[in-house]
């Protein structure tokens, strides 16, 4: 279904080529009864001479592109259909369910175009959309190839929700972005099922809940060959044999697949538990909010949303340009500016590039000028910005000589306002370090915050990227005396953050 | 060789590790400054380096004891005061803040004369030095700390004032009670007034 004018499509192409068009035939925008009246490269369309189509969308609703002609399509309510363009004006390719025992992907029927949004709105049932079908948070409609989509959609593989299965089926979905799908939740524990489309590169789940008494998160992820991938870890063992390094957090988590390159992400349906949980054991009596991020790109900028303190009379205001470090002078400060180049270079190598920078004071808030763990959340819960990561410039970080805070391992990519929303990196480093090592510090809490994991932790576990190294040259190192590499698998799962655009 | 003469000979050798880093690590920092690269950790012994140098990790007692044996906190109070000037600062701060975990007599005089040596300096590292040796010492000198950090409300730096409101609160003493009533009318910076407040919070819940 596609609404469509193409008298106005045609007189409009009709002002713009008309100039152009010589010879004997009918030019745009004038009267014909077939395509031979018009000039060459034009069709007859709806009694009047148009430019010849390239894609369905051009011919709107219930035609499609043939050869260069919008041909209108015949069909009756109840017809095989196996993709939007297979049916007539007024119709629709609704999924019926047809073909879920067989290895194809789903067929449907022609029916009539009920009322409701357009492909690539935000959706929450199959009822919100005209085509009869919501996925992953998007209005959808069926398809066989990419051609058969709208301009800046492919046609994806993607899994149906069926009571008992989840066959595939093909729609188009946005060739670019990411995806958000809003899952209603109605009890403190549950199980989802997650659909994840062909042209995903990694989905997250962030789950929350409005008590910071309860952790919340998920106990169990299955992937669609029945793969055990998380079981809620009781022991720090079973923490680090989990294919997937994941754990609950109060009032928010977010885990994120694949969080390694050992994980391939696979078509279908992903079964999750998510609860709220007591900190004593057992489930929590808050019901979770959960939201899916899709990233469907290789986008691969980090916008960065820097926030200050009060960072009036710092010991160590030495080390800013002027004496002064705030929204207004840390864009014109060229050792500031070195610092987010600095970060840019390590970040490099994954083929990450830092996007928009941004500024922002925060006054009024003497609490958080210093910043404890205990009161993290609530620094971070002042961030506002939907994209990137967030880093608050803080006075210093308690206990002395802790240099940065993140907010979660990931933390929830496209989630302003939250307390695992961003990372805080206190300015007394710069006491007895150089801008350059306060970048490293920054770079190691943004990849953190992005999903990567120490390469050795303290206590000398190590990453589940096989292929990462326990060196202190590694980035993820988790010293300060740390060098700025990343291994391929690293750089792979940096890049499969959602929070990137 | 008896597990007392193992002991001591690994004591020995972080003895010499400390004398080494004391040589090496002001050039190993300046070259690292100069290269704008990666900072090289200062020789000697790794992992004592790498449990007093996490970017977010802050260590146990178990696993500092696991690094330096029984001679932990000796050893700590030495990195803290720094080897012959070859002191890498990171380091220090968070010597300083390790012994907060093995309180006794030794401990609580090192922490008194970090106190008394950078007491007076308003900016730069050793208001870090103060902030982590007035932190510590609040955690093993309870009450018998208050005389020590009451005259630090008056600091010039409000970092540090804020650090010592917050360790008074730690004592967990009554006699801070006043120190900080009294205080609290005078403050003008909101860090430090809400430093002061969460402290009375604190003890008087006490």
């Amino acid at each position: 279904m596609r609404p469509f004018n193409h008298i106005a499509v045609a007189v409009a192409l009709g002002a713009a080529l008309s100039p152009g068009c010589t010879g004997g035939g009918a030019a745009v925008g004038e009267e014909c009864t077939a395509a031979g009246d018009c000039m060459d490269g034009l069709q007859c369309l709806g009694g009047l001479c148009t430019p010849a189509c390239e894609l369905h969308v051009e011919c709107g609703d219930g035609y499609r592109c043939d050869q260069g002609t919008c041909a209108l399509v015949t069909s009756e309510i109840g017809d095989r259909c196996e993709r939007e363009i297979d049916c007539g004006p007024g119709q629709i390719c609704a999924l019926d369910g047809a073909g879920a025992g067989g290895d194809g992907p789903l067929a449907g029927t022609c029916q009539a175009q009920p009322p409701g949004l357009v492909t690539g709105q935000a959706c929450e049932a199959d009822s919100d959309c005209r085509s009869g079908v919501c996925a992953i948070g998007l209005c959808t409609e069926m398809c066989q190839a990419t051609a058969d989509c709208a301009p800046g959609q492919t046609c994806a593989l993607i899994p149906r929700l069926l009571p008992d299965a989840a066959p595939i089926f093909s729609g188009c979905l946005p060739r670019q972005g990411v995806a958000v799908d809003h899952v209603a939740v109605a009890s403190p524990r549950t199980t989802l099922r997650v659909p994840v489309p062909s042209t995903a590169r990694s989905f997250a789940l962030v789950a929350r809940v409005d008590s910071t008494d309860q952790m919340v998160g998920a106990t169990r992820v299955v992937d669609p060959a029945g793969r055990l991938l998380f079981a809620n870890p009781a022991t720090t063992d079973d923490f680090y044999r989990n294919p997937l390094r994941y754990a609950p957090g109060f009032g928010i988590s977010t885990l994120l697949v694949p969080n390694t390159p050992d994980i391939d992400l696979q078509v279908g349906a992903y079964e999750i538990d998510v609860a709220s949980l007591l900190p004593v054991g057992g489930t929590g009596t808050a019901v979770p909010e959960v939201t899916l991020f899709y990233k469907l790109d290789t986008a691969a900028s980090l916008d960065l949303h820097f926030h200050f303190l009060d960072l009036t009379d710092h010991p160590c205001a030495a080390q800013f340009d002027g004496g002064r470090l705030d929204a207004t002078s840390a864009g014109m400060s060229p050792r500031f500016q070195q610092y987010v180049s600095a970060i840019d270079a390590m970040l490099a190598p994954a083929g990450l590039t830092v996007g928009e920078v941004t500024y922002r004071d925060i006054g009024g808030r003497g609490d958080l000028d210093a910043i404890r763990r205990e009161h993290l959340g609530e620094l971070l819960a002042l961030s506002d910005q939907p994209t990137g990561v967030s880093v608050f410039v803080v006075r210093s970080v308690s206990p002395v000589g802790v240099q940065a805070l993140v907010g979660g391992t990931p933390g929830p990519p496209r989630t302003p306002g939250t307390a695992a929303s961003g990372i805080a990196v206190g300015a007394d480093t710069l006491c007895y370090r150089s801008w350059d090592i306060l970048a490293r510090i920054t770079a190691h809490a943004l990849a953190r915050q992005m999903g990567l994991y120490f390469n050795r932790a303290p206590d000398g576990a190590l990453d589940t990227i096989s292929d990462s190294d326990d060196s202190a040259d590694n980035l993820m190192f988790f010293s300060e005396f740390g060098g700025t590499s990343l291994s391929e698998g690293q750089r792979d799962v940096l890049r499969r953050y959602p929070g990137l655009r | 060789m008896s597990e007392r003469g193992t002991r001591r000979q690994a004591r020995r050798g972080r003895r010499t590790w400390l004398r080494c880093a004391a040589l090496l690590a002001p050039a190993a920092l300046v070259a690292a400054a100069r290269a704008g690269g990666p900072l090289e950790a200062p020789a000697g012994d790794r992992a004592l380096v790498e449990i007093l140098s996490g970017i977010d990790y802050v260590p146990s007692r178990g696993t500092i004891d696991d690094v330096l044996g029984e001679a932990a906190p000796e050893d700590l109070i030495d990195i803290a005061r720094g080897v012959e000037g070859g002191e890498d600062p990171g380091l220090r701060v968070r010597a300083y803040r390790a012994l907060a975990l093995y309180p006794s007599e030794e401990t609580r005089a090192a922490l008194r004369a970090a106190i008394a040596e950078h007491g007076a300096v308003a900016g730069g590292v050793d208001t870090l030095y103060l902030r982590a040796a007035l932190g510590s010492l609040a955690r093993v000198d309870g009450e018998a700390a208050v005389p020590d950090l009451g005259p630090l409300l008056g600091h010039p730096s409000r970092d540090v004032r804020a650090e010592a409101a917050l360790a008074l609160g730690e004592t967990g003493a009554e006699a801070a009670v006043p120190i900080l009533r009294a205080r609290l009318p005078l403050e003008s910076v909101a860090q430090v007034r809400l430093a002061i407040a969460e402290a009375l919070r604190a003890l008087e819940a006490d």
